[in-house]
């Protein structure tokens, strides 16, 4: 039969914000024993994590992101961000104009983080 | 009732009296009344406070005084007995004392009944004398600053064997120990270990660090605390964390620590 592990140590609690200082300097260990090579890449997945979003989007919106860019070349980050400008620079500048864009869209959010959620389905109704 | 703190590491050197001054003005700034005692024979915290250093334990203990008599008022709220080289002679006198030692170490809890003051600092000398053991028995929470080199941890340990000896004999009351480190410097390596250590062997006790800040010593010069001299600095504010806004460490949250530990509510946070 195998042998039981050991369940070693009972551990106890440490304080959150001490713990978080523990990781903070494993952290620091962990990168003073890289090479530069691996700092430099640690470097680049941190910017890239910086740009990284995770946005949930209607399928069939998602689905034509995708077809659109595959058929341009393209990443499909780089057609949402294209996107987004040709949004922001459409609507207008100010609050107020976001304001009045939005509005008829807006339903009461079943979330307690917001208040509002965006029919999206409803403009693209009435886009196509 | 008055809460009892007793600021202690048998190890010298180590922020004790900056700890013991830091929280006491902390404690007075949030409208909590506090006695800060000076158990030291170098009498610091009155130097600390822009104070002279005068032989207030000497007349309470030795000659008797009335507490009201012999306690200064150093800031709003922040009042003070002071100590000076009379303390030395205070040890003696309570080391000889007729009334037997049982009494001499239950010194504080007579003098401090009914004392008017919601929280109660006793600034304890670096050394385990009967003063030592007095403040530990008249105690509820005990707060251990230590810096992070071996022989600090180690005055962690003996002071922690001293409670426990205390409690074991139904001595002290000390119900809440916290171990505080010190002069902490983030970027050095044997400050990392040290510290590693010190939340492997005593885990939960340890509190979030005050990091190493020269602004401790310059508001000393000044005689001003650090509340009045760099509220803004690193030693009271803290480390921002990697993680999220929350800063950790720091004096502004040793006081509110200290302030839920004692079951106080604090008003502002920062």
């Amino acid at each position: 039969m195998a042998k039981q592990p050991s369940r070693g140590e009972r551990r106890r609690p440490i304080d959150p914000s001490t713990a978080d200082l523990l990781d903070d300097i494993e952290l620091r260990d962990k990168r003073r024993t890289m090479t530069k090579r691996e700092r430099a890449e640690k470097d680049r997945a941190k910017e890239r994590l910086k740009r990284r979003v995770n946005w949930d989007l209607p399928v069939d919106l998602k689905e034509k992101v995708k077809t659109v860019a595959k058929k341009e070349g393209i990443p499909e980050s780089s057609l949402a961000a294209w996107l987004i400008v040709k949004g922001f620079t459409s609507l207008g500048a100010t609050p107020d104009e976001w304001h009045e864009a939005l509005d008829a869209y807006k339903e009461t959010s079943g979330s307690p983080r917001f208040e509002w959620i965006l029919d999206v389905d409803k403009l693209m109704d009435e886009e196509s | 009732m008055t809460d009892i703190l007793a600021i202690a590491n048998q190890k010298g050197g180590v922020g004790k009296t900056t700890t013991a001054v830091t929280l006491a003005h902390g404690l007075a700034m949030e409208g909590a009344k506090t006695l800060l005692i000076d158990l030291d024979p170098q009498g610091h915290v009155a130097e600390c406070l822009n104070k002279k250093k005068s032989p207030g334990l000497f007349k309470l203990l030795v000659q008797e005084f009335p507490l009201s008599e012999v306690a200064i008022e150093a800031r709003t709220n922040l009042f003070i007995v002071p100590g000076d080289k009379t303390t030395e002679k205070v040890k003696r006198y309570l080391a000889s004392d007729i009334r037997g030692s049982e009494t001499s170490t239950r010194v504080f809890i007579d003098v401090l009944a009914d004392a008017p003051f919601q929280v109660v600092i006793f600034d304890c000398a670096p050394s385990y004398d009967i003063l030592h053991i007095a403040a530990l028995i008249a105690s509820n929470m005990l707060l251990i600053p230590t810096k992070l080199d071996h022989l600090a941890a180690d005055g962690v340990n003996e002071i922690l064997r001293s409670v426990a000896e205390l409690r074991s004999r139904d001595e002290s009351k000390v119900d809440l120990v916290a171990v505080l480190p010190t002069f902490f410097e983030r970027v050095t390596k044997e400050t990392a270990e040290q510290f590693k250590l010190l939340v492997k062997d005593f885990k939960h006790l340890v509190w979030p660090p005050i990091p190493d800040d020269v602004r401790a010593r310059e508001a000393v010069a000044y005689g001003q605390t650090l509340w009045e001299y760099a509220t803004w600095s690193p030693c009271i504010v803290g480390y921002k964390s990697s993680k999220g806004d929350e800063n950790i460490g720091g004096y502004d949250s040793t006081l509110t620590r200290v302030m839920s530990a004692l079951g106080m509510e604090r008003e502002k946070h920062g």
